[in-house]
Order: C-alpha cells, then sequence, then structure tokens
C-alpha cells in the first residue's frame, strides 16, 4: 500500500474517530434536549459537549493517575449507554424480545431471508424517507454545498498531507512528548500549560488505538476541516441568508491572504486548534443576547422556554469560551476581543444589568472551568510551562528587545521555522537566540526609541495620516501581501459593516444590527491588534500570530457584511424562498467570479521536517517488529513517535561516541533489528543547506559540537548525515550481508541490521573520519 | 415380507460392504510385490565411480574435471584429521584442494606463472612458523589479495599473546584469559542448517550429553568481527559481548578471516562450518547435496530363536515375539511420525554358532510387511558369535535359495568392516546385487563415496543405541549442512543380546523417538530415503559437475555429468527464491532452499526476503 493511500485513510479513520465522539455520542445523548434549536446551534452544541467532556474526564483520571484505555472508554461509553438505556429502559425488554423472535423465526427457517430484508429496508425507509421527501430534497441542498466547501478546503490542504508525511512544525516533536507522558499519567511533565488539545489527542490514541504521531501527522488537516466549518456554523447563527455563510469558507481559500497566515494549518498545532472555539463560543453569546431581548419582550406562557433557551446559549458560551483557554491562550484572546466587540454592538443591552450580571457570571464561571484544573495543577507542586511566563510577560508589555527579535525573525521565516509560543525555547527549554543577535537588536530598539521621540514632534493630521500608512503598510506586510487592495478593503469593511448596521438600526433590526456592529468592532480590534505597537497599544501577541486570527476574522466579517448586503436588497420580500434563492445565487456568483478569476488559493505547499521516506520506515518497522525489538538511530524527530514501541539511538550520540574508540571500544544495540537513517539530500530544517547532498568533504569536517538539536540545524544537519552516511559506508563494507538497505529513495536510505540478541554486532568501528581535525582557516569561517 | 425389489438392494449392499471390507486387503496381498526387491538394479545401468569428482584413477589422476576453484590447505599431507576433512569438503563442493605442508611452499607454488589464486586459504596453526612474523605478515598478505583465510585451530595462547600482528588478523582485541571453563556452547544460527542451538545442559540427565570441549582460551573481539560460537561462562552476570568466542570471523574489507577456537575442525562437524564459512563469503551460495534421510534398523528383524532364557527373563517372550510385538510396531511408528526412510537390516541369524534354523514364514512376513511401509529389505553383514563375514554370508545364501528366492538384496550393513574385508564379502553370491553398502560411524573415508566402481558406500552418522550428545548433535547439524545427508542407524542386536540395564528396549526405544523427532525435525525439508534410493543420489552427487552464475536477480545453474536429478541447497542473504524454472525449491528454513535441478539447466529468480508494506511511489525498493 502506498503511504499516501495509508495516510488517506488513516485521515478518515481520524475523523470518524473524532466525528463519533464529539458529534455522534452526544448527538445520541443530547438530541432531543438540543432538538429546538437551529441546526448549527445544535452542532456547536454536541461539539462543545463532546469536547468538553472528554477533556475533562481525562483531566480527572489523569488526576487520580488512573487515566489508560479501559477507564477512558468505559468513561466515555459508560454515561452516554447508561443515559441512553435509563432513558428507554421502558422500551428495552421489549425490543429485545422483539429481536429475538424474529432472530429466532429467521433461524428456525419460518421467516426467509428475503422477507427479512425487504422488512428491513421498508423499516428504513418508513423511518428515515416515507413523508420526508420536502426535508430530503431540502437537506440534500445543503449538503450539496457543504460538499463543495468540504472539496475546497481538501483542494486546498489535502495534496500536501498526502505528499509531506512528517511533522510540520518544529514544536511538534515537544508537544508529542507531553502527550506520550499522558500515557504515563504525568501531566504537565514540563509544567502547567493548557492541554486541551494534547488531551484530545491523546484520548484518540487511547481509545481508538491510533498512535499519537499519526495524529500528530494528519490532525492538523482534520481540526483545519473543523475551524472552517466552525466559521460556517458560527455565521449560520447570525446570518439570515441560508447560504451565504459558506461565503466564509470561499474568502478564506481566496488566495489573498500571505502564506504564514494558514501554512499553519498543515500542522497539528494547539492554537490552531482552539481556533474551532472561538466564533462559535462568541456567536452562543450573541444568541443570547438577542434570544433574552426576546423573552423580555416575550409573553408569560412562552417566557419559561425562551429563558431555558437563553440558560442553554450562556451554557454554551460558557463552555466554548473556557474551550478556548483549555487549548490555548491565544484564541481566548480572540475570544475575548470579540467579546468585547459584542458588548459594544449590543451596549444598549449589555449595559442593562439583567443582561450584565447574567453574561458576566457565565464569562467568570468559563474562565473558572479551565483554570480551574491548571490550578489544581500548580496547587499540587508544578510550575507553569515556560512559554506561559513568556506570554504574561507579553500582555504585561514586558516585551524585551529578545522578544521582539524572536518576532522579527519570525515574521518572514517559512512555516518550518515558525514555532508555537515556546517556539522561542529548543527542545530542551533552552533560547535559540544568540548574544550577537540580541545586541544587535537592542541597538534597533534603541534607534526605534529615537525615531518614536522624533515623530512625536509632528502635527497631528500629518502623524496620523502616518499611522493609517503604517497600519496599511503592517497588514500588508503580514497579512495581505499577495493582492492590491485587500487591505484598504479590509479596513474599508470595518466602516461598510458600521454603515450597515446603522442603516440596520434604521430599519429596526435591531439584533442583526447588534451582531454588524459588534463584527465591526471586533474586526477593528483586531487591526488594532496586529499593529498594537505602532499605535502603541500593548502587543498581546506577535503580528505573525495575530495575522492568522486577522484574516479568519476578516473571513467572517465579510461574510456577515455580504449577507447584511444581501439581506438588505431583498428583505421586503417576506417569503423564504427568496431568501434561500438569493443567497444560493450569491454563492454561485461568488464562487464563479473567483474561479474565473484564478482567485481560488494553489493547494498549500509546506514541507515536512523529517524526510517521508523516515515516516515510511517507521510505519514499516511498527508494523513488521514486535514491540522493543529495534532500535532506530536517527536524528531525533523518530525520538518521541516510537517511545512506546522501541528503542531509540540519536545519530549525535552515536557518532560522537565514535569519535574516541578508545573510550567507547564497544557500542552495542541490543536489539534484533537496529535501523539506521540516513538523509542522502538532507532536508531543510531551520535554514537552507548549501549542499544537495552528503559528500565526503562533510564527513571530513568536524561534527557539530552545539548541544542540544543545533547538530539538526541547517548546515549542521548535513555535516551530521555526511558522517553518518559514511559510517554506514565503511559498516557496509565490514558486514556488506549482515547490513541491509531497508528502504530507499532519492533523498533517504534506511538500514537495518539484522542480529542475534546473545551476539551483537560492535557498531564501533573506524569508518575513516571518526573525529577529523578542523581544516586550517575553517575555525575563522 | 421382503418384496424382490428391496431382497435385491439389500443385496447389492451387503456385497459392497464386503468387497469394501475385504477387498483392499485382498488387492494390497495382491498388489504387495515383496518377493522381489524393487531396489534392486542392474549395477552396469547405475552410474559408476569413474567419473566421480575427486576419483583416483588406476594411474594415480586425481579427476578434478568441472572445478570450481581451488581451496589451500597449509597442513600436514597426510595424517592430518583437519586436512581430511578439508580435502573430503573439496570433493563434495566440487573444489580442487592443494595441500601445503607450510606457507613457503605455498608461496612458491603461488609464485609459479598462471597459478590461479586460491579461493580460501585453510590454515592449521600447527604447520605455520609462530617465531617469526613473517609467516602472518603473508597470511595478511592473502587477505589484501581477496583470498579468505580460516585458521581451523589456534595456537597456543602464549603463542598469540606475543604476535599482535596475529592478533589483528584474527580481530582479537584482547585476551581475557589463558582459559576459560564455560557451561555450555551457544551455537547461533546462519553458519550452518537448523538455527541456533544451545549445547548446555541444564538438567543433570543433560550432563551426560556433554561432550564438548568446554575449556579454551577466553579472547575479547574488537569491531568489524563477527561471532558463531561462543561459550556459556559460568558468570551469568556477564553481558554477552563479553562471552569467550569459539567461532567468529574478521572482516578486512577485502576478505573474511575466520577462526575456530577448538577441535571442531577434526571431524566430519569441519563440513559444515566450512560450508557455513565459505557462505559467508558470498551474497549467495549454491552447492550440491545428497538429499537423503536414512533411517537404518541393522539387525532387525532377526529370525531365528535366540537368546530364548534371557528374552524370556526381560520381555517374557521369546526373541521372534519380541521382535513382531514389541519393537516392530513401536519402531514403525517412529518411522511413520518422522520424515526418515527405512531400511531393514535383516540378520537371518545372530550366533551362528547355534544350529537352531531362521525361521522361513518369518521372512515373507517381514519382507512384505517393511515393503507394504515403502522400506527397503537389506542385509545385515554383523553378527553377535564370532563366526567369519564369509562363512555368514554363505549361510544367508543357502537360507535365502530356500525361502525366497527371488528376492536379491541391493544393500548391505557392513558395520566397522574394513575396505579388504568389504571387498571380498562383496564377491559373495548373496551380495551378487548389492549396489551400496552403509558402513558404521567413524569409519574410515567418505562420509558418501564409491566403495568400488560400481558400489557406493555411505557412512552412519548417528547410532541411536549409543548415547547422543552435543557432539553427535553437532555433527548432525553439521552434515545435513554440507550434505542434506543423515543415515540414523539403530543396532537391534544390542536389544536381542543386552549387556547393561541400559540395553534393554523400553530406555533404547524412548531415546530413540525423542532424539529423531527433536534433532532431525529441523531437516524435515529434506527427503527421507531407502539406503538403496541414497545410493541413486549419492552416484549423482558425486558424479555431477555444476556451473552457476549470476545475473541481477536472476541465477543460472548448469548440470554436467547426470541426467539424474541432482539436489543442491541454495543459500541467500535477505534474499527469497521468487521463481524457478527447469527445477523446484523448496523451503528448508530462512535464507536457504533445496533446489531440485530436473533439468541441465535450472533458472532461479531471487526476490528481497520481506518487502515493505508501506512505500512511497518511487522508493527503491517499494
Amino acid at each position: 500500500m502506498t503511504m499516501k493511500w495509508l495516510t488517506i485513510l488513516q485521515f478518515l479513520e481520524i475523523v470518524a474517530a473524532y466525528g463519533i465522539v464529539t458529534l455522534f455520542l452526544p448527538w445520541l445523548v443530547l438530541r432531543k434536549r438540543f432538538r429546538r434549536f437551529s441546526a448549527a446551534e445544535q452542532l456547536t452544541g454536541y461539539f462543545f459537549a463532546g469536547n468538553f467532556y472528554i477533556i475533562y474526564l481525562v483531566y480527572l483520571l489523569q488526576f487520580l493517575h488512573i487515566s489508560n484505555r479501559v477507564t477512558l472508554t468505559a468513561g466515555t461509553v459508560g454515561p452516554f449507554l447508561l443515559v441512553w438505556i435509563w432513558k428507554r429502559r421502558s422500551k428495552i425488554p421489549g425490543v429485545i424480545e422483539w429481536v429475538l423472535e424474529n432472530v429466532e423465526r429467521l433461524l428456525s427457517g419460518e421467516r426467509g431471508k428475503k422477507t427479512s430484508l425487504v422488512q428491513l429496508r421498508g423499516t428504513i425507509y418508513r423511518r428515515f424517507f416515507r413523508g420526508k421527501r420536502k426535508q430530503w430534497l431540502n437537506v440534500l441542498l445543503e449538503l450539496a454545498v457543504m460538499g463543495a466547501a468540504i472539496a475546497a478546503i481538501t483542494y486546498v490542504y489535502g495534496p500536501n498531507m498526502i505528499e509531506a508525511y512528517g511533522y510540520k512544525a518544529s514544536d511538534i516533536p515537544v508537544h508529542n512528548y507531553w502527550i506520550n507522558e499522558l500515557d504515563r499519567n504525568n501531566i504537565w511533565v514540563a509544567g502547567v500549560y493548557p492541554y486541551g488539545f494534547h488531551i484530545v489527542i491523546y484520548y484518540l490514541h487511547m481509545v481508538f488505538g491510533i498512535k499519537t504521531y499519526v495524529l500528530l501527522r494528519i490532525f492538523g488537516v482534520v481540526q483545519t476541516y473543523f475551524v472552517y466549518l466552525a466559521m460556517v456554523v458560527a455565521l449560520k447563527m447570525v446570518c439570515k441568508g441560508r447560504f451565504t455563510p459558506y461565503l466564509g469558507v470561499l474568502f478564506y481559500v481566496m488566495d489573498i491572504f500571505n502564506r504564514n497566515t494558514y501554512a499553519r494549518f498543515e500542522g497539528a498545532l494547539p492554537q490552531e486548534f482552539s481556533m474551532i472555539f472561538i466564533l462559535t463560543s462568541v456567536c452562543m453569546a450573541i444568541r443570547f443576547f438577542q434570544e433574552f431581548a426576546k423573552e423580555q419582550k416575550a409573553e408569560e406562557n412562552e417566557k419559561k422556554e425562551l429563558d431555558q433557551n437563553c440558560r442553554w446559549y450562556l451554557i454554551q458560551f460558557a463552555i466554548g469560551f473556557s474551550l478556548t483557554l483549555t487549548i490555548h491562550f491565544y484564541s481566548t484572546m480572540i475570544a475575548g476581543l470579540f467579546c468585547i466587540g459584542v458588548a459594544v454592538g449590543f451596549c444598549f443591552r449589555f449595559a442593562r444589568w439583567k443582561y450584565f450580571r447574567r453574561i458576566m457570571a457565565t464569562g467568570i464561571l468559563s474562565v473558572l472551568l479551565s483554570v480551574l484544573p491548571m490550578a489544581a495543577g500548580v496547587a499540587m507542586g508544578k510550575g507553569l510551562q515556560g512559554s506561559l511566563y513568556w506570554g504574561l510577560s507579553v500582555i504585561n508589555g514586558g516585551k524585551d528587545d529578545e522578544t521582539e527579535a524572536t518576532d522579527s525573525l519570525v515574521e518572514n521565516t517559512e512555516l518550518s521555522t515558525i514555532s508555537e509560543s515556546e517556539g522561542t525555547e529548543n527542545r530542551d527549554g533552552g533560547s535559540t537566540v544568540s548574544a550577537s543577535q540580541v545586541e544587535a537588536l537592542k541597538k534597533a530598539a534603541e534607534e526605534k526609541l529615537a525615531e518614536q521621540a522624533k515623530e512625536q514632534q509632528k502635527p497631528l493630521k500629518e502623524r496620523l495620516k502616518e499611522k493609517f500608512a503604517a497600519v496599511r503598510s503592517s497588514i500588508r506586510v503580514n497579512v495581505m501581501n499577495v493582492k492590491p487592495y485587500i487591505v484598504e478593503i479590509t479596513l474599508g469593511s470595518i466602516v461598510l459593516l458600521a454603515a450597515l448596521g446603522s442603516l440596520m438600526v434604521l430599519l429596526r433590526e435591531i439584533d442583526f444590527a447588534g451582531v454588524i456592529f459588534s463584527t465591526a468592532f471586533y474586526l477593528l480590534c483586531m487591526c488594532c491588534l496586529q499593529c498594537a505597537s505602532l499605535l502603541h497599544l500593548p502587543a498581546l501577541m506577535d503580528p505573525n500570530r495575530c495575522s492568522i486570527f486577522l484574516c479568519y476574522s476578516v473571513c467572517f466579517s465579510w461574510t456577515l457584511g455580504a449577507d447584511a448586503i444581501v439581506h438588505l436588497l431583498i428583505r421586503w420580500w417576506k417569503k423564504r424562498w427568496v431568501s434561500n434563492v438569493a443567497s444560493i445565487l450569491t454563492l454561485v456568483i461568488a464562487v464563479s467570479a473567483v474561479i474565473s478569476n484564478g482567485l481560488l488559493r494553489k493547494p498549500i505547499v509546506v514541507d515536512a521536517l523529517e524526510d517521508n521516506g523516515a515516516i515510511a520506515c517507521v510505519t514499516n518497522i511498527l508494523k513488521e517488529n514486535r514491540n522493543f525489538t529495534w532500535t532506530i538511530c536517527s536524528a531525533d524527530d523518530e525520538l518521541r513517535m516510537t517511545e512506546f514501541y522501541g528503542y531509540h539511538y540519536e545519530t549525535i550520540t552515536f557518532l560522537r561516541e565514535l569519535q574516541d574508540l578508545e573510550k567507547n571500544p564497544e557500542i552495542i544495540m541490543p536489539t534484533q533489528n537496529v535501523y539506521f537513517f540516513v538523509e542522502k539530500i538532507p532536508i531543510d530544517y531551520a535554514g537552507s543547506t548549501n549542499h544537495k547532498e552528503v559528500t565526503v568533504e562533510g564527513a571530513e569536517a568536524p561534527l557539530p559540537s552545539a548541544g542540544g538539536i543545533e547538530p539538526y540545524f541547517a548546515e549542521n544537519r548535513w555535516y551530521t548525515m555526511c558522517h553518518i552516511y559514511y559510517w554506514t559506508q565503511k559498516f557496509k563494507e565490514l558486514y556488506p550481508d549482515e547490513m541491509e538497505v531497508y528502504y530507499e529513495t532519492d533523498s533517504f536510505i534506511c538500514y537495518r541490521v539484522q542480529q542475534n540478541v546473545n551476539s551483537p554486532y560492535n557498531f564501533a568501528i573506524d569508518y575513516g573520519y571518526n573525529n577529523p581535525t578542523p581544516k586550517a582557516g575553517s575555525e575563522e569561517e | 415380507m421382503v418384496s424382490r425389489r428391496n431382497f435385491v438392494a439389500i443385496t447389492i449392499i451387503m456385497a459392497i460392504v464386503l468387497f469394501l471390507f475385504q477387498g483392499l486387503n485382498v488387492a494390497r496381498e495382491k498388489l504387495n510385490y515383496y518377493d522381489t526387491n524393487a531396489y534392486a538394479k542392474d549395477k552396469e545401468t547405475l552410474a559408476d565411480g569413474s567419473g566421480a569428482f575427486g576419483a583416483v584413477d588406476a594411474s594415480d589422476q586425481i579427476n578434478i574435471e568441472g572445478s570450481r576453484g581451488t581451496i589451500v590447505y597449509i597442513g600436514a599431507e597426510k595424517s592430518d584429521s583437519i586436512g581430511t576433512v578439508v580435502q573430503e569438503w573439496c570433493r563434495y563442493m566440487k573444489y580442487e584442494s592443494a595441500v601445503y605442508s607450510s606457507i613457503t611452499k605455498y608461496e612458491k607454488a603461488m609464485e609459479k606463472k598462471d597459478t590461479r589464486l586460491p579461493e580460501m586459504v585453510i590454515v592449521n596453526s600447527e604447520n605455520i612458523d609462530w617465531t617469526t612474523v613473517k609467516d602472518t605478515v603473508e597470511l595478511q598478505k592473502c587477505t589484501e589479495q581477496g583470498i579468505h583465510l580460516v585458521f581451523a585451530n589456534l595456537p597456543d595462547v602464549s603463542v598469540i599473546k606475543k604476535n599482535q600482528k596475529f592478533m589483528e588478523l584474527l580481530g582479537i582485541k584482547k585476551i581475557t584469559a589463558d582459559q576459560v571453563t564455560v557451561k555450555g556452547m551457544d551455537l547461533y544460527a546462519n553458519l550452518m542448517l537448523g538455527g541456533e542451538n544451545i549445547y548446555e545442559a541444564k538438567k543433570q540427565e543433560e550432563k551426560k550429553m556433554q561432550d564438548l570441549e568446554l575449556t579454551f582460551p577466553w579472547f575479547k573481539l574488537a569491531g568489524g568481527t563477527k561471532a558463531y560460537m561462543k561459550g556459556i561462562p559460568e558468570d551469568s552476570t556477564l553481558k554477552v559481548q563479553e562471552h569467550p568466542v569459539a567461532i567468529w570471523r574478521k572482516s578486512t574489507g577485502n576478505a573474511y578471516v575466520f577462526a575456530v577456537n577448538g577441535d571442531y575442525m577434526e571431524d566430519e562437524t569441519g563440513l559444515g562450518i566450512l560450508t557455513g564459512m565459505l557462505y559467508e563469503t558470498r551474497d549467495y551460495l549454491i552447492y550440491p547435496v545428497v538429499n537423503a534421510q536414512n533411517l537404518i534398523a541393522a539387525n532387525f528383524p532377526v529370525l531365528t530363536e535366540e537368546n530364548t532364557a534371557q528374552m524370556q527373563e526381560i520381555y517374557g517372550n521369546t526373541a521372534t515375539a519380541v521382535n513382531r510385538d514389541i519393537i516392530w510396531p513401536s519402531f514403525a511408528s517412529v518411522y511413520e511420525k518422522n520424515h526418515l526412510g527405512l531400511t531393514c537390516m535383516l540378520a537371518p541369524k545372530l550366533d551362528y554358532s547355534s544350529t537352531t534354523k531362521p525361521d522361513g514364514s518369518m521372512l515373507n512376513y517381514y519382507v512384505k510387511l517393511i515393503n507394504e511401509q515403502k522400506g527397503e529389505t537389506g542385509l545385515s553383514g554383523t553378527c553377535e558369535s564370532e563366526t567369519d563375514v564369509i562363512q555368514k554370508l554363505q549361510e544367508d545364501q543357502e537360507f535365502m535359495q530356500k525361502k525366497l528366492n527371488t528376492f536379491a538384496f541391493s544393500s548391505f550393513y557392513a558395520g566397522e568392516q574394513t575396505d579388504e574385508e568389504m571387498e571380498k564379502a562383496l564377491q559373495q553370491p548373496v551380495l551378487e546385487q548389492i549396489r551400496t553398502v552403509v558402513k558404521a560411524k567413524d569409519t574410515e573415508g567418505d562420509i558418501v563415496r564409491y566403495q568400488n566402481d560400481q558400489v557406493t558406500s555411505q557412512k552412519v552418522i548417528s547410532e541411536e543405541e549409543e548415547q547422543f550428545t552435543y557432539r553427535s548433535w553437532m555433527k548432525v547439524k553439521s552434515v545435513e549442512s554440507a550434505l542434506g545427508y543423515t543415515s540414523v542407524l539403530l543396532d537391534l542386536d544390542a536389544i536381542l543380546y543386552p549387556k547393561t540395564e541400559e540395553d534393554r528396549w523400553e530406555n533404547i526405544g524412548k531415546e530413540f523417538a525423542a532424539n529423531l523427532s527433536t534433532y532431525w525435525k529441523l531437516f524435515s525439508g529434506f527427503d527421507g530415503t531407502t539406503v538403496s534410493e541414497c545410493d541413486t543420489r549419492i552416484r549423482t552427487f558425486l558424479n555431477s559437475r555444476y556451473e552457476d552464475d549470476r545475473e541481477d536477480n536472476a541465477i543460472t545453474l548448469r548440470t554436467t555429468g547426470t541426467d539424474e536429478t541432482a539436489y543442491y541447497v541454495l543459500r541467500t542473504h535477505n534474499e527469497d527464491v521468487r521463481k524457478v524454472t527447469g527445477g523446484t525449491a523448496e523451503k528448508l528454513e530462512d535464507s536457504a532452499w533445496l533446489i531440485r535441478a530436473e533439468q541441465s539447466e535450472v533458472r532461479i529468480t531471487l526476490g528481497a526476503s520481506d518487502q515493505r508494506y508501506y512505500y512511497e511511489k518511487g522508493a527503491k525498493n517499494e
């Protein structure tokens, strides 16, 4: 089977597993309670319930140190099953009797197989199709549009998933390590950190048996579908048109944003996962404002139901908002900004005590919900994870030159160099910013301060003009450098939304006006956040990260604006079908325009930080061998991937031991199989290398002496690979039949040594370049 | 009342039932042509010994036509046990063997113009001058020329200690101790067929099996070496890499240097070790084998009532009854459960000094019974009394003439008779049709060879009435690896004339059944044969020549010198046989196949032994 097909199957497996837990099981239990809400709200409710449940279940079991496959499965299925059985307790005996009776009749031949099949078909028809033709037609159109949206997302993000198999962000191995530690019931191994994402991956791994490294390879794309569909669902909650929400997906797959705003979607990262909950949770708050207003005006007999609805929206808001904080703090900030937007947009209601106390209490509750487990962690003696201190210092305005340096370094780099908040540290927790860089950037900062002082002396009008130009330029550089006028359109859309909101007020559509004002203010906030340092506002996050959220909010805002315009045009026709036709027409025209103008984004290409051959080998090794009967000698990538299945020997450790054969006369890897991973063309890891292939010159150079993962960075990786390549060549010369090529591509080769564990080979050999002395002049270089 | 119709139907059914019950027995009786020996053939129609590789003709010329190369042995030219093994192995592998008593002589021979370099030099350390490093340097030169070296034994530790160059040549990093006594040996898989074997007596009853050399010098190996056999030290806390090595290899990049730290090359065990070493030097090795697995019951059945008093005392029965009712049922069941072919070497009498006559009816009974079991009936040449073999054979001839004169023996168990005695015996009328002679274990000469131009000789590898030891096990394994041949003998003379408690059937039979289904099971890929069937294969094996070459994944094997199916063992490294034309291939174990060359040219296509289940398009081994 090709790796492509395997990846596709694994993707479907993960989608199915995640879908079962977060949609199907909650639907089974909650569908009657959620029935009175719209499909979008129900979906959001199920999704929130599913994620919330599994995250807190894992927290609980981890705290009790009893988290394992059995407890997790029992904890998941048990309550659902109990509720399901409890609800049907009176019917169950009858159903069992009916089933057994039919089976008996079938086995005794009283009833034929054909008759049974015909009856089954009839039952399915009666249950799902009879008299539901219109309903189905209605749904089919929706499904077709959703299918097209999914196809578009697949077109943009799918090919890369099946072309590059490795991790696509440098910090995924760290997350892998933290998730692996959950297997050992050792939560927060590196300190307290929002673990929502890790828990979801861990849960899928434990309950469905999908290996963590497979999840971390593929879940990035899975969560991207959810991010896109979450936007559609959120828009469905607030938009007037039925199909206009799908414009959000269309805008988000258009080639109008910088690559860095969407490239991270290829990696399985917490920040992107948390984006699913931003719009959906805040839209629940919006729905509360709308529903509570209705309740205020409603008749006494309707009040109870509306009150229940309001509570439901508030609960969903609390869960959704807490999930953002449980998964990634940045999303909480963005959701918070949107909440501020909602407070502004619905200020006429928010300012009223009835609304205020409810929404504030919910907000506080949601924060408590997510902080509580982390507080418990701190109470248990775990410190905060390093990146949280960094995040807090940024929020506190303590962004020092070093951080700015990191920001500026990060800004214009490829995804492979982009790291998470903890990305300023290497995998061992050490800083990757050198002292010389800090010095240089300190100077730059001083110059900047001097420039700022100069600027303050200019007249206000000129300063405002300059500021606007700077903001425009900043957004263009960081977010929308691809096509002209997109920045202007974005900034203009704030004004347009404000105008549309005002128009809606005049038309007495207060609820909708509130949504539009909220969105306009949210977009304004996002633009300000993007250029916070230029506007002398607290820079809550670096521009590079902010751009990802800004694009997401831009697509949301544009879609809402388009929906408002369509609504304005057809609002006088009260027929529902007119609205549907108008919205689908708008969608079709927009899609046609995008495709005909070539605005659809090309499939994204993000290089993996590991050769495809290495992933193919790991997959084969895991399939072919019993656990712990093998060792992989490779760069550090496979260490966490295979932690629970076999042994790992790091290439650089091995090569360093070979440097002194007197000191290390024996290097033994006492497993039946030993695999050596060699990149014939070293991958581009954190900086390009000038060398295409491994050569003897690389082996003649001394081994990189830096610690941590430095030996696998940029040029160092080439030296390391040259050395291991020539070691394998020498070993193969001495053991031609014992060392075989296990897997080979143009860029990668894996050797396998099969050995008797009672007589393992001594890998300590003189390969000619064990400890080369640096050539004269190379020191200066 | 039964209707006529029903009556007819019942009658027909009864007739069918009767036929089914009786018909098969009648058919078995009638179709059993036991009175003639199916294995007896006109010797003129069989291949003779003149074409055998390594045969010496009247003018003392050795037939080395079709030689595959030269193997040099540096050791004593005569009466050297290692040299004998090496030369025997060369004959089987179709290599010309050149024996030099010293390195100097070898060098001189190599200096001659047009002298082809040997593929391997096997060294008896006793014939090396250790007083200087000259010989060591010369041997090192051999490896530089790409010639593989085999040290069939090692010099004294004191000599090795002084010779750093020699230590480097062998890949010895240091001498941990001059001597170490281990509790057992571990022979790893791959060198020989049959997988890994641990020769360690863990239980009290296994202690008597331990007869290996357990005290030897303790070397620690350097990098670039591979161990094939190690001792298991008394100290179980020692790391496996510290265990003392008995057989190992050092790779120089150009060639391999093999070393044997013990006496394993001094008997037939050396045959398998040498084949294994040759295999280790190649990416694949194809070599001819006999492919015959024989089970021989010597002096069974005995047709005369003998030693009645002792038999009555032990078994409560007469000798013939013990044969028929006690030995045969259990012996036959052991035979049926294993893959070896059966040959019973009939003994009309064991005590020729007595006047009791053998029972003719028993002769018919056993010959028929053995024939039914697809076995062969041969004639035993040994007896309990000290009767001259010629006289014994004359009496046997007389008996056979009277009782079953249509039956001619084609195989003969000669026991420990010398070649001269055998030649005389073969002149006797009763042995006129003999085509092969079975000789006892450890007798002189090759395991399989031509006794004379028309009669072959095959040696017993294991005698089951003796104690089966680890050394026997290793020897069995070695001969199976080198020749695909085994010959297990159970001499029932010991049961009819027991000397100790151990000689009782319940003891011998139990050991025999256990050993056969344990140690030989690993070689069940080879064919079970009677000794006469084995004779045909021996002739093919000795007379055939072969060539093989490989192009990409295809090996072409050409056989000459025989029209019969020739058998080969193909050993590969991490490759599997994918397709065979002109013959068949059966897997013996991982990386080893039995090739039946039905035609003179066989084409074997190989492929990687394991392919990756998941791959990328364009991967080189997808």
